[in-house]
């Protein structure tokens, strides 16, 4: 059968459009939010030193004080004021998006202090045990042996705010982050203008591209001015921080990094999860989970069974 | 008469046209005048006005009441293929839509610049998805018009399209692991208007896997891009054959 000119066109169009489509459809396949090794980046001598820079001149400096400001998507902004003082002092403030202070993190040199305006964050507002009037004027402390505690584990007990800093603070102290060995490759990402500074901008692949950072480095003093962190896990999230006020160096009195209970405070301790777990022979709550192949995982589907529950970090 | 005259003839088929286009772009500054958003969230407000509510807005009616008056007995007389009205009529549509968004642009400039609110980053992006969301809806509008009667094309695109996306969120949120959830994700995904996708495009979400897969943010705009458009060639397509099939005379029955 021989086809005229105009079918064969009409063809023509109909296969170009159903190949581009088809093209399309697999570029736009969702991945499952998963992380992907394709996301790793190969390991950049030149990048890699920049990175080895910016941890070095946090180490070597005598003194450091920024602005953190910390946001990510769909979420307000949050401030930090942070000061950083050899051998073992810091102070950390947190202001919330209306300006208002929210709690301070004071280091001085032996013990950390966290307190706050009002109540005290880490006490459930349902926790009928403790009356409301003792929930305020309370403070927690703990010992801050140097180089072994992390700031960045306790930023969260300032009240609503941020997780964890993407850069440990305690770095400054000589404290090595729990992913620094889980570091694939840093590979350099040109350059960037951040409020009218030069930045180098790398990008560092961790634990196989479950996790990425980009930082913008300063070209005038090797430290961050802005970091970008992209957790693949079963979502996708994103956390941003901005660095403003760098001083390097600067005389910090010694003041601002001490703190004592004012009379009348009193301690607080955050409860040992050990006694709200469940004792031998009680029955387990039932509870569904998802799996990581999107299916779903019911504690019922393994009744009269051992089920071993092994929990892990993601991303 | 020239069939790309009916181009022409979209911008001044029905005097709501203008009013139309005005209340929109009175919209758009006062949402930026009044709730200082971030671009996301202004972004969204822009999606959902002028990719889906303003081509329903303007295509009410697009080929209906060519039919329902009789021109379209006439038109059949001119030199003309027939799925060439079709066609003008929707890329007259196109071509509104991206003037509108154009001025809106303006619009939000004049704004940002006299009350230093807010920010353009990004904007750019949201009218690429606009326009490409306007023209799928344009297209399906269009069709439907051709089958429907008066403005009823849009009157049932709105709330097919709520009915339709209050059912799968049901559907989704009550059959999480399903098969079934994934087979309305799939048709919302698919062959429905492209929200989900174009709605990454307008966030900047490709942009940023740009910077996070070395590139591959590219090929996913041009995929998104591609996806839309030719979904609107496939309703075009649907509406073209619709027409071509009617038989017009000028006798009224």
């Amino acid at each position: 059968m021989r086809l005229n000119k105009r079918t064969r066109m009409w063809i023509a169009i109909i296969v170009a459009g159903l190949a581009m489509e088809s093209w399309a459809i697999y570029t736009l396949r969702p991945s499952g939010g998963r992380w992907r090794s394709e996301a790793m980046v190969k390991d950049e001598p030149a990048a890699h030193a920049l990175y080895d820079q910016m941890i070095a001149t946090l180490r070597c400096a005598q003194s450091l004080s920024y602005k953190l400001t910390y946001s990510s998507p769909g979420d307000r902004a949050r401030h930090y004021l942070l000061w950083l003082k050899k051998p073992n002092y810091f102070r950390v403030e947190a202001i919330d998006a209306t300006g208002a202070w929210t709690g301070t993190l004071v280091g001085d040199g032996n013990d950390l202090w966290v307190y706050w305006p009002g109540d005290c964050p880490g006490i459930d507002p349902e926790d009928t045990d403790i009356p409301k009037a003792d929930r305020s004027n309370r403070y927690m402390t703990k010992p801050t042996p140097l180089g072994r505690h992390s700031i960045g584990h306790l930023v969260h007990e300032l009240g609503r705010g941020m997780g964890m800093p993407i850069i440990d603070p305690s770095t400054f102290h000589g404290y090595t982050d729990s992913l620094q060995p889980y570091v694939n490759g840093v590979a350099s990402r040109g350059t960037d203008k951040i409020r009218g500074e030069d930045c180098d901008v790398i990008e560092i692949s961790i634990m196989n591209a479950q996790r990425t950072w980009y930082i913008w480095l300063s070209q005038k003093d090797h430290l961050p001015r802005r970091l970008k962190q992209i957790i693949r896990a079963i979502g996708t999230y994103v956390d941003v921080e901005e660095w403003s006020d760098v001083t390097l160096d600067a005389k910090l009195p010694q003041e601002r990094f001490v703190w004592s209970p004012p009379a009348g405070w009193r301690q607080w301790v955050r409860p040992d999860p050990e006694t709200r777990l469940l004792k031998a022979g009680q029955p387990a709550p039932q509870f569904a989970l998802r799996s990581m192949d999107k299916g779903t995982i019911r504690l019922s589907d393994y009744r009269d069974k051992i089920v071993w529950l092994y929990i892990w970090r993601s991303g | 008469m020239r069939a790309w005259e009916l181009m022409k003839e979209t911008f001044l088929r029905r005097r709501h046209i203008w009013i139309v286009h005005l209340t929109w772009l009175v919209f758009y500054g006062l949402f930026w005048w009044l709730f200082l958003p971030d671009p996301e969230e202004y972004g969204g407000f822009l999606f959902l006005w002028g990719g889906f509510l303003l081509p329903l807005a303007l295509s009410a009616g697009i080929m209906g009441d060519d039919i329902a008056s009789g021109r379209m007995c006439v038109l059949v007389t001119k030199p003309f293929w027939l799925g060439e009205v079709y066609l003008y009529r929707l890329l007259g549509l196109s071509l509104q839509a991206a003037l509108h968004f154009i001025l809106a642009g303006c619009v939000i400039l004049v704004l940002h610049l006299v009350t230093r609110k807010g920010t353009m980053a990004g904007l750019g992006l949201w009218f690429l998805a606009c326009w490409l969301l306007f023209n799928t809806y344009a297209a399906l509008s269009t069709s439907l018009s051709v089958v429907i009667k008066g403005v009823h094309n849009s009157l049932l695109l709105f709330l097919g399209t709520l009915t339709l996306s209050a059912v799968a969120a049901m559907v989704i949120w009550n059959l999480q692991d399903h098969p079934m959830a994934e087979v309305v994700k799939g048709f919302f995904r698919y062959p429905f208007p492209p929200f989900e996708f174009l709605g990454h495009l307008g966030k900047g979400d490709y942009a940023k896997q740009t910077l996070a897969l070395g590139g591959a943010g590219i090929p996913k705009s041009v995929a998104c891009a591609a996806h839309s458009l030719i979904l609107t060639t496939i309703y075009a397509g649907i509406g073209v054959r619709l027409l071509t099939r009617r038989q017009f005379s000028t006798h009224r029955d």
